[in-house]
């Protein structure tokens, strides 16, 4: 396909964005051990992020990031910082011309670029809708760069939001050829730095401004066409496709019959596998009333969403 | 002496923009900068930009921020670069006392840029004294096509503030880079896209009508060749040795700007700051 940007971007040019990465680290002197939980929690109220934070936080005591907004409310930053989540400032996002599912991307590659051999491992994850139940880097399979398949029987050409994306972004041929293909969500992705960032960039070369511009106010979530494109053309050389319900259970298209659960609000999948990461709980409201129950809101002067500062 | 720092510990901060720059366009700059401040300096880059500039900051404890969102803008980057500067700013709450924003490829240090400021808590620099909106072409065209005609007029006759460098506590830069951005909205910044003329500088249009429109309450206007020598349409001003540029008075400013702008002082400061010798030469002959 004709690169949308005109050129392959220097970027992408692996073997001499790694030498420098690793010739600034060095120069950094940066530790390697760190994992990184890195999401986006623009325009949400506490109410909308407390379930993921605290979950995240029974399990995980290691570094995450949340990308917000000067507009958002002060309580939710202060929120997040009680809870050790760095609020990562994203007003950028205003003036781009792109949809923040796929803007994002694009903070988190400056923030790994920014951050040379700092990190191991990195989660690039959604927060509305997960939950964890367990450490996410914690016997995670092996792999460079982990991504998670939907349910199983599920196809590309079975979802008319997916279709459409490829449709939109790929046109009718590519369409066909990945219709039959099992649908990879890019709402959780994994791996090490190096991969992660690797894959943003592959991510970005099929979104530049012109080809985003126009779909500016189509439906939201493009990056999972653009993610699906990458992997079933075996372009993403690192990536390991990861079933559903080993170590994110994505829950939104199985059948509520097939998803277990504990009275202390936990997912279980068909097999009785209690996975780290549970995304698209909030597809099923059984499944949002029941992780409510297990992550009540704390006692303070007002219950529920936090009002916005004045 | 200049600013109370907001707290014991708070450190200023030099940050400026080296976005598609290559190292050799940002040497001087940081060169003379480290020669005189060891303190945190940032500016502004992306991934497309060498590896040697990033190689090259590092070396000189600089740190690169990346800001590649700037490639999914319409504006230019010397409007959009505050977006990433109010970010940096707004997630170090009293990290830094006092901040300087900076143009970079025009601009070298003749002592530390925080030492012997001005008092006040937000500095902008006049540029050469005399020289009015009405005179400039591009300022003129800069405020017309984001402010109109009307006020245009009004602000015809007042003195030039030059954007490329403002001073200031961590506080009245965030509030002055707020206030900028609220006239670069988005949307203006895509109507600017089909405008004709200077493509870039827009920034500076929206700081003299902010600073003319008293809605910078917080700012001092600093004549030139005080604290900053804007030397671009300045005619008489003193070489002195070791590449420096004084005033006609002979003033040593810690910060001068615009001497690219005349080939006789480009000179004078290139030739203080030659380029470190390499096993090889661009033209692969050992130097």
């Amino acid at each position: 396909m004709l690169s949308p940007w005109g050129i392959w971007p220097s970027a992408l040019k692996l073997g001499r964005f790694h030498a420098i990465v690793r010739k600034i680290a060095m120069a950094q002197n940066s530790p390697t051990s760190n994992t990184l939980v890195l999401g986006t929690a623009f325009d949400y109220t506490i109410a909308q992020v407390r379930i993921f934070v605290e979950s995240l936080r029974r399990y995980y005591p290691g570094e995450a990031m949340l990308l917000v907004n000067s507009r958002d409310s002060d309580e939710l930053v202060d929120y997040l910082s009680a809870n050790s989540i760095t609020p990562v400032y994203f007003d950028s996002a205003r003036w781009m011309v792109a949809q923040i599912e796929m803007a994002r991307y694009i903070r988190y590659g400056e923030l790994l670029r920014g951050a040379p051999g700092r990190y191991s491992q990195v989660l690039l994850t959604d927060v509305v809708d997960v939950v964890f139940q367990g450490h996410p880097f914690h016997n995670a399979p092996e792999g460079d760069l982990l991504c998670f398949l939907e349910v199983a029987g599920r196809s590309i050409g079975d979802c008319v939001i997916n279709s459409r994306w490829i449709l939109e972004l790929f046109g009718e041929q590519e369409f066909q050829k990945l219709r039959k293909h099992g649908i990879i969500c890019s709402g959780t992705t994994m791996g090490t730095p190096e991969a992660i960032i690797d894959y943003i960039d592959r991510l970005l070369y099929y979104a530049p401004p012109q080809i985003l511009a126009p779909l500016q106010k189509a439906r939201r979530g493009h990056d999972q066409g653009i993610h699906n494109y990458l992997l079933r053309n075996g372009l993403l050389p690192f990536a390991r496709l990861i079933p559903n319900g080993v170590h994110v259970f994505t829950v939104g298209s199985v059948e509520d019959h097939d998803i277990g659960t504990t009275t202390d609000g936990q997912m279980l999948t068909q097999e009785g596998v209690l996975c780290p990461i549970v995304h698209q709980y909030t597809y099923k409201q059984h499944l949002t009333n029941l992780v409510r129950a297990a992550y009540p809101p704390a006692l303070r002067g007002k219950a529920g969403s936090m009002p916005a500062a004045p | 002496m200049a600013m109370t720092p907001n707290s014991d510990t708070a450190e200023n901060l030099v940050l400026g923009t080296a976005f598609g720059y290559t190292a050799e366009q940002v040497r001087i700059f940081v060169e003379s900068l480290r020669r005189y401040y060891s303190g945190p300096v940032m500016l502004l880059v992306n991934s497309r930009d060498s590896t040697g500039l990033l190689a090259y900051l590092a070396s000189q404890r600089v740190t690169p921020v990346f800001y590649d969102c700037a490639l999914w803008m319409d504006g230019h980057i010397s409007v959009t670069r505050y977006i990433r500067y109010g970010e940096v700013l707004r997630a170090a709450p009293g990290r830094y006392a006092r901040v300087l924003l900076t143009d970079v490829r025009d601009v070298f240090f003749q002592a530390d840029p925080f030492r012997n400021a001005p008092e006040g808590e937000l500095l902008c620099y006049l540029e050469v004294e005399g020289r009015i909106v009405a005179h400039c072409p591009a300022n003129t065209q800069w405020i017309q096509q984001i402010f109109g005609t009307e006020e245009l007029l009004k602000m015809a006759q007042r003195d030039i503030s030059c954007s490329g460098t403002t001073f200031g506590t961590a506080e009245a830069i965030l509030d002055y880079i707020d206030k900028m951005l609220a006239y670069a909205t988005p949307e203006m910044l895509t109507s600017l896209r089909e405008c004709s003329g200077h493509r870039h500088g827009h920034d500076q249009g929206i700081h003299n009508y902010l600073l003319r429109n008293g809605m910078l309450p917080k700012a001092r206007t600093v004549p030139n060749g005080v604290h900053v020598f804007t030397v671009g349409l300045v005619s008489k001003v003193q070489l002195a040795p070791g590449g420096q540029i004084l005033t006609q008075e002979g003033v040593l400013c810690p910060i001068v700007h615009q001497y690219t702008y005349q080939l006789h002082m480009h000179h004078h400061v290139c030739a203080a700051y030659p380029p470190p010798l390499r096993a090889k030469s661009k033209t692969g002959g050992v130097r």
